[in-house]
């Protein structure tokens, strides 16, 4: 039985906001992040990167690199290990050791543009680049596929030539379609049939990056005895070993991952890249190897998000209730299969509640890099092609859609697209929040001169994940309590880990110091990402600090000689049951516990299901200019059920976040591929991200519908936010200007493109 | 213990058609061994060395189990399985 817990108001440290404890280390530049980690003897290591995107490799000759001074290795694939054709889950993704050694080094054939087929080591990283240049691959080069239709039409180049796809259970070859999967519940052609209005269109989304500011980078040690210390930036310590150990073929126990600070993941930093290469160079060259990737190579070969092709056809009756929906959708796994289809057909139907409807999926290997997490992976470009639709069906059919939203609203007892029912969920109270909200009810107001203004709104849904985490809690004698964590700190979870430990200890945030450690000094722990850490490691904090407290009623119970059944804990004071005025505070205590026992320590850990389904609605106002397309969003308000908000600084940042990046991934943000499969813009200047100086503030309204499976009510929040701004935005576009934009990214050319038809 | 299975699409076919069945089983490994009793071949979609296949989630109830094999089952839950959050194969 899954435990579930009653909603609370009564906190004392959940729900204020603390100072993040790393606060003044990022800010100072005191913090440790990979480029700045330095190791006696320490050498630098580069790879050799294809310049093609397909190509068979007819040989590689590194002997001028080898001869160089200054140069102690060179490795080519036939370096790498033989990993096995073998799935392991990683928590937010899995992968398959024979494709992940693949991807980080080739064999004899590459399959995106900066495939590494070879990498150097040397006295510096200079050195390194040099040697790098006098590596000679002579290559055949092959046609590149580049987007799903082109790689699944007759005759189509083959990516993967022993790829075997999965075709409803059924084994093909000779193909790029890794798998196709289909959901379908009901009668779905005869609701169909019988609705009164019907909608169907096509959406295409291009691939787009996560865009963190710091690159990828590994530090490897490969020591006498066999044993691999790695230090990385990763979302996650102990899945990044289940990697590199699976990859070089040594067991977990002979990897130890030392996680230092993280620069942004957004779920891009869970597969590793550097690490089993540096680790491979550390063996050869007997020295610490770091590497330390360029943002070309960032771009070019780290996991983006898939684009794609969506068809989405929608039935409702004549009083506004949907009946049926299809959705039919191609997403590109890059050059490696493992495209997030099942999420996608997890969420496309998600804040609805539909009777009857079909979902069909296509994994399609191209030659682009392997498409890693991002951000809800596979709900923003589902959300996309819905939220559009559903506008639409109600601008043809005349109805509000809010109101139609309401009408249609996902809740407790809804089925997802997939089956599976929802219990305790959020989606009424969002959209009565926003229905109710200022901006909603708000004038729109009169754009500046040569613009239109338009609102736009839509629905975005992830359904966040659980699994496992584990902490260590240790007293200190000031009262003070050390938190020991695994959960790598992205958007500021060591304060909000503390915040879960003082609450039952009815202590301050900041009398816990928390630390996040290596996977030699911690239980295992699962990724930074779908949105779990604030639920399940935040869980193991508490049931940690509960079991401390156990802990020290033992104690109290030596200091009063007395049993610890009659000893009673409460806001911080310790007291005896039978003479209630004998009270001892908890830092009075941690003052004596040299005479009580010793040390007092504390263990807590979890594997849970899910963290809660997370539902959010946004409305975004924009100008734009008709003259030259460019859009300005002037108004923008994020509303989401959180469970409850821990610390709500964080929850409305990772809010404000995600809609930042939702924007840019609907205005701006492309890879903008070559026929050749090279990216036209793989830097910051040309790949354009929004900054500060490009929007106004983001608004949010935080619903609190706690969950019931979390002590404190927390849902997973970091990922719902970035689903909704894409249709949000090609609403908008709609009301301002007309015309409806069935493609990524909506930028100023789209928009004078569709304006001048 | 009868648990109703909703059938993945393509173990349909193994299935009659059927989009439910209702099978007794008191965990989720009996209950897979059961299906395949009655339904041959479907196991093997299932189940790989012993374990939920990688990349399958089995969804017992409102979530994703985190006991495999080895989850209880209570009378008139639901079982369904879906693709993994880590999507086609990889």
């Amino acid at each position: 039985m899954v435990a579930t817990f009653e909603p609370k108001t009564d906190y004392k440290v959940i729900g204020t906001r603390p100072i993040r404890h790393d606060g003044y280390d990022k800010v100072t530049g005191r913090a440790i992040y990979g480029a700045d980690l330095t190791l006696p003897g320490l050498i630098w290591g580069v790879c050799v990167r294809s310049p093609h995107a397909h190509a068979n490799i007819k040989s590689i000759d590194t002997s001028a690199a080898e001869a160089m001074d200054g140069v102690f290795a060179v490795i080519t694939g036939a370096d790498m290990p033989e990993a096995p054709d073998k799935l392991v889950d990683l928590g937010e993704g899995n992968v398959n050791f024979k494709w992940a050694s693949n991807k980080l080094m080739a064999g004899d054939k590459v399959v995106y543009r900066g495939h590494p087929v070879a990498a150097v080591a040397a006295v510096d990283r200079y050195t390194a680049e040099e040697a790098a240049r006098k590596v000679v691959v002579e290559y055949e080069v092959l046609k590149a596929v580049t987007n799903v239709v082109d790689a699944l039409a007759p005759g189509a180049p083959i990516v993967l030539e022993d790829l075997v796809g999965d075709d409803l259970g059924e084994d093909v070859t000779n193909t790029n379609m890794a798998e196709h999967i289909r959901h379908e519940f009901g009668d779905v052609e005869g609701a169909m049939a019988s609705a009164a209005h019907t909608i169907e269109r096509e959406y295409n989304m291009q691939m787009v990056h996560q865009g963190y500011i710091e690159p990828h980078n590994a530090t490897a040690v490969w020591d006498e005895e066999d044993r691999i210390k790695i230090w990385t930036s990763t979302q996650g310590a102990f899945t990044a070993r289940t990697q590199i150990a699976g990859i070089l073929q040594v067991d977990v126990s002979k990897v130890k991952v030392t996680p230092l600070e993280i620069g942004g993941g957004f779920g891009g930093k869970i597969p590793v890249y550097f690490e089993p290469i540096a680790a491979i160079l550390s063996k050869k060259s007997r020295r610490p190897v770091k590497m330390v990737m360029e943002r070309v190579a960032v771009f070019e070969t780290t996991g983006p998000t898939p684009g794609g092709r969506m068809i989405i056809k929608l039935g409702a009756d004549a009083n506004g209730k949907l009946v049926a929906a299809t959705a039919d959708i191609w997403f590109e796994a890059g050059a490696n299969p493992g495209a997030v289809i099942g999420p996608a057909a997890m969420c496309v139907y998600a804040p609805y509640e539909i009777p009857n409807t079909r979902i069909d999926c296509w994994d399609v290997v191209v030659n682009k890099p392997k498409t890693a997490a991002y951000r809800a992976p596979g709900s923003p470009q589902v959300a996309f092609a819905m939220e559009s639709a559903v506008e639409e069906l109600c601008q043809e059919a005349g109805w509000d859609s809010m109101q139609f939203r309401i009408d249609n609203s996902s809740r407790e007892g809804t089925r997802r697209g997939d089956g599976v029912l929802f219990s305790k969920i959020g989606m009424e109270e969002v959209l009565e929040a926003a229905k109710n909200s200022d901006h909603w009810n708000a004038p729109l107001g009169d754009p500046p001169a040569g613009k239109k203004r338009g609102r736009g709104m839509a629905n975005g849904y992830w359904f966040n994940i659980g699994l496992k985490s584990s902490v260590n809690l240790a007293v200190n004698s000031d009262g003070t309590v050390m938190l020991i964590e695994g959960s790598t700190d992205i958007g500021g979870t060591r304060v909000s880990m503390a915040m879960h430990v003082a609450e039952v200890l009815g202590i301050g945030a900041h009398e816990v110091r928390p630390s996040v450690v290596d996977t030699e000094s911690v239980g295992y722990t699962d990724v930074t990402g779908g949105s779990r850490t604030t639920y399940a490691t935040g869980y193991a904090c508490w049931i940690a600090a509960n079991n401390l407290v156990d802990e020290l009623k033992k104690r109290v119970a030596i200091l009063w000689d007395i049993s610890e059944d009659d000893v009673e804990f409460s806001d911080g004071v310790f007291s005896s049951k039978a003479e209630s005025e004998k009270t001892i505070d908890f830092k009075e205590l941690a003052g004596k516990l040299a005479d009580l026992g010793g040390p007092a320590i504390s263990t807590g850990s979890v594997d849970l299901e899910s963290a809660g389904d997370g539902f959010g609605l946004h409305i975004v106002d924009i100008d734009i200019d008709t003259e030259t397309g460019k859009t300005d969003v002037v108004r923008y308000t994020a509303i989401q059920d959180v469970g409850t908000a821990i610390h709500p600084s964080y929850v409305e940042g990772q809010l404000q976040g995600g809609a930042v990046q939702g924007i840019g991934w609907a205005l701006n943000e492309e890879y903008y591929m070559e026929e050749d499969g090279s990216m036209a813009n793989s830097s910051f200047l040309d790949y354009r991200m929004p900054t500060s100086l490009d929007l106004p503030p983001i608004d949010t309204i935080l619903v609190e519908v706690p969950n019931p499976l979390h002590p404190y009510g927390v849902r997973g929040v970091g990922e719902t936010p970035i689903c909704p701004p894409i249709p949000a935005v090609a609403n908008a576009i709609n009301d301002a200007v007309g015309i409806r934009l069935y493609n990524t990214p909506m930028n100023a050319g789209s928009i004078m493109k569709a304006l001048s038809k | 213990m009868m648990a109703r299975v909703f059938v993945p699409y393509a173990l349909r076919k193994y299935a009659n058609g059927a989009e439910e069945v209702d099978m007794p089983a008191d965990t989720l490994g009996e209950l897979i061994d059961n299906l395949e009793a009655a339904y041959p071949g479907m196991k093997r979609h299932l189940v790989v060395d012993g374990a939920i296949k990688p990349g399958l989630a089995a969804v017992v109830g409102h979530t994703a189990t985190r006991r495999g094999l080895l989850q209880k089952l209570e009378n008139d839950v639901e079982v369904h399985f879906i693709t993994a959050i880590s999507g086609g194969r990889s």
